[in-house]
């Protein structure tokens, strides 16, 4: 029963990523290198977000837990960036990315107690699924440098971790209850 | 007699050596623990009394390892690619955690030597 409350949820969620047309053509390694970079950012913006509005532990552990993974994984990738010597490409895909990030963040500042924090845990379950389905299946295969193939293996493992507690923070909150 | 002397000095130099053997102090061994891919690997490891564990962050993501009961011990935060020892003189299990993705764990047992 728990896991058709999560999977519910994580189908509404996600059903609000898939408007853009998440990565539905191929990008080139500097438009993905971009695009990994904005989701990472923008993830890192929910969870201050969290910080500032939730009471949660669970939740504010899980933001302070995305500010840092993401921090340390988009600081690789700046690293990454500038020993290539090359620029990250801004595409429709960051754009929606950002816009569809506005458009959340301006909903879930009229939230609060726990309608917040059942918000912003099912949108980080939602949005780490449709970026781990998307690194996972698109972004890595279509990669033609290898450190950032590389890159990107990393991250998802990290990724991966969060969608998991994520879950688990869903789980714990009893948002259907 | 002067054979007999020479017995007794080699025996008693051998006792000395012995005695010495057996009371130095255990010089301890230093293991590795490896973090990667969100997993401490070994995940069980048995060591000996006086013993360090090297633990090393392979991952990205910045872990830690602390013991669960009280954190009796603690590495602190280990980004990519940095290292803690940890130096095990009591005997017992040590069960340990990442404090930043609480759910990995794993156990150190430590043995009297």
């Amino acid at each position: 029963m728990k896991l058709i409350k999560i999977a519910a949820a994580a189908a509404v969620v996600a059903a609000s990523f898939t408007a853009p047309a998440f990565a539905e053509e191929k990008m080139n390694d500097l438009e993905i290198a971009h695009t990994a970079y904005t989701a990472g950012n923008l993830d890192i913006r929910y969870a201050h977000l969290a910080l500032a509005l939730s009471e949660n532990d669970a939740v504010r552990e899980f933001a302070s837990v995305m500010i840092r993974d993401h921090s340390a994984v988009n600081d690789e990738a700046v690293a990454l960036i500038q020993k290539l010597d090359v620029t990250p490409q801004d595409n429709g895909l960051s754009q929606a990315l950002v816009k569809g990030a506005a458009e959340k963040r301006a909903e879930f500042v009229k939230l609060s107690g726990k309608a917040f924090d059942c918000a912003y845990a099912q949108n980080e379950l939602g949005y780490h699924q449709i970026v781990n389905q998307t690194v996972e299946g698109k972004f890595i295969p279509w990669t033609t440098v290898e450190p950032l193939t590389a890159l990107l293996e990393d991250a998802l493992v990290t990724f991966k971790a969060h969608e998991k507690h994520a879950e688990n923070m869903v789980a714990g909150l009893h948002c259907g209850s | 007699m002067h054979r007999f002397g020479q017995i007794c000095g080699a025996l008693s130099g051998a006792a000395f050596s012995l005695m010495l053997a057996c009371c130095a102090a255990y010089a301890g061994q230093t293991h590795q623990v490896i973090i990667q891919k969100f997993e401490f690997v070994p995940a069980n490891l048995t060591i000996k009394r006086g013993d360090t564990v090297e633990f090393v962050n392979k991952d990205i993501a910045p872990h830690t390892a602390s013991e669960e009961s009280d954190f009796l011990w603690d590495t602190g935060e280990l980004v990519r690619n940095q290292s803690a020892r940890i130096e095990f003189t009591k005997a017992g299990t040590s069960k340990y955690f990442c404090v930043f993705h609480p759910h990995m764990k794993a156990e150190i047992i430590v043995t009297a030597n």
